[in-house]
């Protein structure tokens, strides 16, 4: 079939055809996988957050106190600290730790990908722009970094 | 390939044109999946169908360079030139082996779902690799649910566009 004739096929076809049955039925296959492996990943609450910048461990605390922290980059450093409202933070991510949980709570990256992610008890918490990581351990998932 | 016209050249910068508005206009939209605020519907990719289908895969090949090279520019963000170059260039891949592999057997809006769904699986795979972070993988199972219905949206709009778009548009003779 040549181009004109596919054309010719798409102005006289249906928006769904039964061909269609196999591409749907292999995408929610590929869904349904994807549940399997999300709900087979273990997901034990943390106890800890790491901060990494540029891959780097820079700070870490415990869950378990509600608290705020900043972190900024200064002269190409990374540093995290208790969070002070008074000073003005460049190239920062506000991180809020509630309830056993830690999210980012506000940041001057471009995208502000990392706010949406929301508040997590376990995995990670990614700022691209900043290069910044936030990882939430517990017993279970405890690694020699 | 074969050699190109003024005509062709002109209604294929056209079609740039309005590609890269459309992604520009998308990327102002707040994220529709808050867990995974990098995956999009992916609307320029009605105007990659439309290239695939009128001029063939290789045209659309130089199509989805230069629209990603254009909006980099455009939009300067390191980190989003790579989410959106790795999440376009698999979306191509598979839609356009899918057309002219299988079309007509299954419709113009398979081949979109094929893609969205590839696209964000990309564009997740590009995350986790940035970050070192393999937890985001989790997050697979909404982008596939949402891939899903953006390959719909994208694929009723194409076949709309062809149905409906007069022949003094499409038209490439």
């Amino acid at each position: 079939m040549n181009r004109d004739e596919k054309i010719d096929q798409i102005k006289r076809q249906k928006y769904f055809v039964w061909g269609d049955v196999a591409v749907f039925a292999a995408a929610l296959l590929l869904i349904v996988f994807f549940v399997l492996v999300a709900f087979l990943t273990p997901k034990e609450k943390g106890d800890t957050f790491y901060v990494f910048y540029r891959g780097e461990q820079i700070f870490s605390a415990l869950l378990d106190t509600d608290a705020e922290y900043i972190f900024y980059i200064e002269n190409g450093e990374g540093i995290v600290e208790k969070y002070n409202d008074s000073n003005g933070y460049k190239s920062y991510n506000r991180i809020s730790v509630e309830g056993g949980t830690v999210r980012v709570s506000g940041a001057d990256c471009p995208d502000h990908t990392c706010e949406h992610l929301g508040a997590h008890s376990w995995g990670e918490i990614i700022c691209v722009p900043h290069d910044l990581r936030i990882e939430i351990r517990g017993k279970g998932l405890e690694t020699d970094v | 390939m074969k050699k190109i016209t003024a005509r062709e050249i002109s209604i294929l910068g056209i079609m740039l044109a309005a590609a890269s508005i459309v992604f520009l206009i998308e990327s102002l939209i707040p994220p529709l999946l808050p867990v995974a605020p990098y995956v999009k519907i992916g609307l320029a990719n009605v105007f990659v169908l439309l290239v695939i289908i009128y001029y063939g895969a290789g045209k659309a090949f130089v199509f989805v360079l230069a629209k990603n090279l254009l909006t980099g520019l455009i939009s300067w963000s390191g980190f989003a030139i790579v989410f959106n170059l790795a999440g376009s260039m698999c979306a191509y891949l598979i839609m356009a082996g899918l057309y002219a592999a299988v079309f007509p057997k299954v419709s113009l809006v398979s081949v979109s779902v094929a893609g969205a769904i590839l696209s964000n699986i990309a564009r997740t795979s590009v995350a986790v690799l940035i970050m070192e972070a393999p937890s985001l993988y989790v997050q697979l199972p909404f982008v596939g649910g949402f891939s899903l219905a953006a390959g719909i949206i994208v694929g009723i709009l194409t076949t709309l566009c062809v149905k409906h778009l007069p022949e003094r548009l499409t038209n490439v003779k």
